[in-house]
This record gives C-alpha cells, structure tokens and sequence, in this order.
C-alpha cells in the first residue's frame, strides 16, 4: 500500500529578485513497511524534498507539484489538516540530534509530549508511555529523568527517535539521522530503522548523504542531482551496478578497507554542482561528467531501465 | 625512522567523578607523517588532542614537541604556532558574520604577525585549494567542503608542521569528504606536513594514513603500520570498527 506519493513535486527560495529551484520535478512513492534512501550531496535538495512533505519549509518556500500521504492530498491542507497528520500520521526525525531536544527538559518528558498533545495518553499514563518508547529503541527506561546532555550522541539519536514513535506513526521522515554518530552506534540505530518497518510495517524516507548507510536497510534508493532525481531503483541495483555517472561516482568513492586500488588515493568528482539559479536546459551533471557529449545540452527523458528502474541520462538506452 | 616530531608520553586525564578518557597513552607523529587515531565516540580522540594543544590538563604524562615538554604561557604560544587544529563541524567552527579572509587572517592576528597579512592569506588559500574571489564571501555562502577548507586555510597561514583534525570529514558528504582527505595528501606531498586525524571512519585512515592507532577507554589498543593494523588486527576493539565499518559499506558487484 502506498503510503506517501510525491508527483512532479518543485520547491523554490526566492533569491533577490529570482527563484532558486532546488527541487525540481520530484516523483517518488513510500509503501507502508519499505525503507526508501533519498542520496545525494548536501544542497542537492533532499532535506528540502523530506521536509516539503509535511510543510516544514520556510514561509517563502513555494512548493509545486502534489504530495499525497494516505490517499489525502496535502498540497492543499489547511494548517489545521496539517496538524492532525504530523507526529499522529508522518513524524519526522531530525537531523543533528544535538540540537533537536530541547536542554531544559526531561528526555521522558520529551518524548511523551507529542501523544499527551494528541491526547493520545493520559498525563498519569505519560510515563510509562515514555518509558516503554525508551525500551523500543534499545535505550534503559531510566533514562527518562536525564537531561539531553547526560546522554551520549548515539543515545540522544535514539531518544529523538523514540519522540517521533510517540504516536504510533505509519511514516518516518528521518533527515540524516546517522551523519554524527560513529559506525557502530550508527549501524545499532540503522538496524532499528530497518526493524519498525519490518516488525510494524512503518514506511520510512531516509535522508542520507552516506550510500553506505542507505545500502544497509534501504529497499530501494533515489538518487538526487541538483533538484532532480538522477537514479531510482532497488538499493542492490543502483549501488551495485549504477546506471547514471552520478550514482558510479559517489558508489566509487566507498572505500573497501583491503583494497590496494584505494590505498592513498582518495576519490573526489572534481569540479562543483551547478548554481540552482541556474536555469540552462540539459543535464545538470555533464560538466562534471566523465562520459559527457554533445547529446547532453538537449531535454533529457527519465527512462525506464529495468523493473523498477528509472534513469534520467541520454547513455541509457531506451 | 627519524626523531618523532610530536609525542604523547604516558598521557592521562582525568575528569571530575575519577573517569579517565586518557589512561597513559602513548602515541608519537613523525615528520610528515599521516597519522589516524580510530576509535568509537567516547573512546577519547577529542581528549588526546586537547591535551596535544595544551588545552586539557594532565594529572600524568607529558606532551613533547621535537623532544622537549610543550610548556606552558610563552612557550605553549610559541608550539601552537607549529601546531595547529582542524575542527570536526566547520559550519559551527566559523564565525558567521565574519568574511573568509578575516577567518583565515585570525591566527596570524593572535600571533600578532602583521607582515605581508594578504600575501599570506591569499597563499593559503591556494594551498587549501579555495578560489580567492571565495576571500570576501560569508560562511553561509559556502558549501560544507569549502568551509573545511577554510579552517585549513586558518590553520596553514602560519606554516606549521602538525595538523591534529578532529573527525575533519564525518560531517561532509562522499564528494566533499574525498576532496579534503586527497587536500591533506597533496599537504604532505608540497609541505611535508604532518598530520594526526582522529577518526572513527576506518575507510578515512586506509585512504591517507601511513599508521594507524586504535583507541579504546582511554588506552591505545593497537598501534602500527595501517596496512597490517586494518587487514591484519590483533585487537577486539579494532575488530568491531572494521565490522561496523564492513557494514556500513555499499554491496558491489
């Protein structure tokens, strides 16, 4: 069942007297219980793709296109339609996990409010509301008296998503949930991810610029150029056999510990993504592109490459 | 191998309640030589390289700088002239309100070296790889990879011989990260710079480091060349980190 569809979805800042597009024409479809990886650099537009969904842009922010969750279009939602979908339908899990809770406050308070304000729970039942949402993400349930900074990163990380758990939703936004942890809280947090929609067929959209992160628990995996998705497909497909230059790039600068080839030669692109004021026609990647030609300066289609596969490069043949 | 260039002697500290996040450490730097300080967050990478800043105190140990103690007030100012730090999150490490240039012009300003302040700056811009029309923009402006090169570019105008990067690429996406561990190769190969860059990203220290030491509660647990240290550990915790690591990396066909 699907859960959230973006359809041609556009997200613009206004800069001086112009538009910045940053999203630019996104289509891409959550299922309940799949774990969808949203890849790219930082600036590409994901975060701005993930926080479109339930209107969290700036003000000035104009968004175009349709964003369906559940069967409801929330392109036109009023505010007050908006609030009873987030945190109860979609929550999200914000990046920075240092910052996202607040210092003054008791973790179990914390996580408990988001139900108590949909009066989900009692306030009698609030803390042990809290304390069960704690045991979920693997966190001891006394934790719930300490303050933020009494925990450690990966604890905070698993405090903030238990927040978002507080009402049971069926969507998971989580914007680079893992890029300040170290690799084994990052793998324990991963793993849990990858358990809510398995064990409670949560559908969840994962902001990452780290491929290797999204390899771990994605079913599939959206990759993201210069507000346009390049690349998607299952993660197994796009990670191990890339079909635009993009996605080959950023595979190729995983590095295999053991590997001679990567032994001090780290890999980079070279060059810069392009301006978002930008508004030349043609594939916004071949000035970086190793394999770019002539054909590249025209419209450049999305094509079906593969089940489930779509790839927006002239190389891939129709 | 020649004399090391910076060392940790039996380095330990100790924080109020009795936890020692460094418990007689022993770790040297040679001259140019790329150095990785592995471990989990809260192993303490960070706490080392305070203490080789002189910014934390010891309760034992000592940190020597071409064989003789940092010292301390006009002496320590004088080591931290040959030794600088790259932050882990440049975005919070910038002022910012304040242009790129006066960003890198800072330490020469603390040093109180007035002479030829452009030439030097516009100089490490270079090195860092930034494009000098970049010297009147503001943080915000910049890209997360230029603004770790801006802190480079601080740390390179006044000529050291030792960067000590804590975490320098964790928080950076693959492309960015890629260009600035291949900067601190090229830094070696043009300068002979030395550098000590705590990490908990193995993948990081197997691309540039020439030896690699795994920290664990407050001990090095395994110590030597990166070759035999992460094909060949000896030690559980360096185990654990190449399986997360392992784990974390993306299926290839």
């Amino acid at each position: 069942m699907t859960l959230l569809e973006l359809d041609g979805l556009s997200v613009a800042y206004p800069a001086g007297q112009r538009w910045a597009r940053a999203v630019r024409g996104v289509s891409l479809s959550v299922a309940a219980g799949e774990v969808v990886g949203l890849a790219g650099e930082s600036g590409c537009g994901k975060t701005s793709v993930a926080m479109s969904v339930l209107r969290l842009l700036p003000r000035t922010a104009k968004v175009t296109g349709r964003i369906r969750f559940g069967g409801t279009d929330l392109t036109g939602a009023t505010w007050g339609e908006l609030r009873a979908v987030r945190w109860a339908q979609a929550a999200v899990v914000f990046q920075g996990a240092q910052h996202a809770l607040n210092p003054m406050h008791r973790i179990g308070t914390q996580i408990a409010e988001p139900a108590l304000r949909h009066g989900l729970v009692t306030r009698s039942a609030a803390a042990a509301h809290a304390a069960d949402l704690l045991q979920r993400v693997g966190l001891a349930p006394e934790l719930a008296r300490d303050h933020p900074h009494q925990l450690s990163g990966g604890q905070r990380q698993r405090a903030l998503l238990a927040t978002a758990l507080s009402c049971s939703p069926r969507l998971l936004i989580a914007d680079e949930p893992t890029s300040a942890l170290d690799s084994v809280s990052q793998a324990a947090i991963l793993g849990l991810l990858r358990e809510l929609a398995a064990e409670r067929g949560i559908g969840v959209l994962l902001v990452s610029h780290d491929l290797g992160a999204l390899a771990a628990v994605c079913d599939r995996i959206a990759v993201m150029y210069a507000g346009r998705i390049v690349e998607q497909g299952s993660a197994e497909a796009v990670l191990g056999d890339p079909a635009h230059p993009y996605t080959e790039a950023l595979t190729g600068a995983a590095t295999v510990i053991g590997d001679p080839a990567t032994r001090y030669a780290p890999r980079s692109l070279g060059g810069a993504p392009p301006d978002p004021l930008s508004t030349a026609p043609g594939c916004a990647f071949a000035p970086r592109c190793p394999h770019a030609g002539p054909d590249c300066g025209g419209e450049i289609p999305l094509r079906p490459a593969g089940p489930g596969r779509l790839v927006e490069c002239v190389r891939v043949a129709s | 191998m020649s004399d090391p260039l910076l060392a940790a002697c039996g380095v330990s500290v100790e924080f109020p309640g009795g936890r020692r996040p460094a418990d007689g450490l022993d770790l040297v730097v040679h001259p140019g030589e790329i150095v990785a300080l592995a471990g989990q967050s809260g192993c303490g990478k960070t706490t080392l390289i305070r203490a080789m800043l002189g910014l934390q105190r010891t309760v034992s140990g000592e940190i020597r700088y071409e064989g003789r103690p940092i010292g301390r007030g006009r002496a320590l100012r004088r080591y931290r002239r040959h030794v600088q730090f790259i932050p882990q999150d440049p975005r919070a490490a910038l002022d910012p309100r304040r242009t790129v240039y006066d960003a890198v012009a800072e330490g020469l300003r603390a040093h109180r070296l007035r002479d030829g302040e452009y030439a030097r700056v516009t100089e490490a811009l270079d090195l860092a790889g930034l494009p000098r029309r970049l010297a009147a923009s503001r943080p915000y402006e910049l890209s997360g990879g230029q603004c770790q090169r801006v802190l480079i570019a601080g740390a390179l105008v006044l000529r050291p011989r030792v960067l000590l990067a804590d975490e320098p690429v964790s928080s950076l996406d693959v492309v960015a990260r890629g260009e600035i561990l291949a900067l601190l190769l090229r830094l070696r190969e043009e300068l002979g710079m030395a550098t000590l860059i705590a990490t908990h990203d193995l993948g990081a220290a197997w691309q540039i480091a020439d030896r690699t030491a795994v920290l664990h509660g407050g001990r090095i647990a395994e110590d030597g060349p990166t070759e035999c240290v992460l094909t060949r550990p000896a030690h559980e915790q360096t185990r654990t980190l190449l399986a997360a690591h392992r784990q974390s990396a993306p299926v290839h066909s």
